[in-house]
């Protein structure tokens, strides 16, 4: 494995979850969540929580960018984005599965499950372009 | 086709019991103690369809990704896929940590 292509893929992916996160569901969804407000921590102690989403970040970009580089060894933006979609259907379901035991809105739910196919498919495509199989070392 | 749907029905058979088991047995003490974050039992029940139809979303697109050959064959792959994907799924469990105030030992 190309690790230096491997961690400059990882660190893309996850500004690229990250950013696409505050974007989505920080700005655009802020309406819908509002509608929520017992579900979510207040501003003051989410700040303190801070450092738990951005590790949550790392971590889902870490081993997005390992499932990448492993399960396709010929590499590109298509594939990456193909099985992009996939992971972002596997982390969708959990969301349907919020929506019946925790009182979520219809449109919290869609919004989240949209977002997740978004970001993992388009996080994909990333991870394709920048590791490419022809510059493996091994 | 036949062995995708076998697959399917085994791994769905799988994820639902243990579901139930972590969830609905080993964890049920934790989940009381926030009952302000879960809609009343009477409603979870009919909206149960629901938690049906997103297992059988996570089961199918598993598959999917297992079934199109990006994990290879045979039963460590199989386990090399699970383990990534759901480390990947805890990044994204410590995410909602952050935003819904879940007590800690039901993140854990």
């Amino acid at each position: 494995m190309n690790w230096k292509k491997f961690f400059i893929a990882f660190f893309a992916a996850f500004v690229f979850l990250f950013m696409f996160g505050f974007i989505w569901y920080g700005t655009l969804m802020q309406g819908a969540h509002h509608e929520v407000p017992t579900l979510l921590r207040p501003e003051a102690d989410f700040k303190s929580y801070f450092g738990w989403l951005i590790l949550g970040h790392l971590v889902m970009a870490f081993f997005f960018t390992m499932l990448c580089v492993r399960f396709v060894p010929g590499g590109g933006a298509g594939a990456n984005a193909t099985l992009g979609i996939l992971v972002g259907l596997v982390y969708a379901g959990p969301h349907l599965i919020s929506f019946a035991v925790q009182p979520l809105t219809t449109k919290i739910v869609c919004g989240w499950i949209i977002g997740a196919v978004i970001q993992f498919t388009v996080a994909g495509a990333i991870i394709g372009l920048i590791y490419k199989p022809g510059e493996r070392t091994t | 086709m036949k062995k995708f749907i076998i697959a399917f029905i085994a791994a769905y058979i799988f994820i639902f019991f243990w579901g139930w088991l972590l969830n609905g047995v080993v964890l049920k003490d934790v989940y009381a103690q926030t009952p302000n974050l879960w809609r009343p039992q009477s409603e979870m029940m009919s909206l149960f369809h629901w938690i049906i139809i997103g297992q059988a979303l996570v089961v199918f697109a598993f598959v999917m990704i297992y079934a199109s050959g990006f994990a290879g064959g045979g039963v460590a792959a199989g386990i090399k896929l699970g383990v990534l994907l759901e480390i990947g799924a805890i990044g994204m469990r410590l995410g909602f940590y952050a935003v819904q105030p879940f007590p800690g030992k039901l993140v854990l």
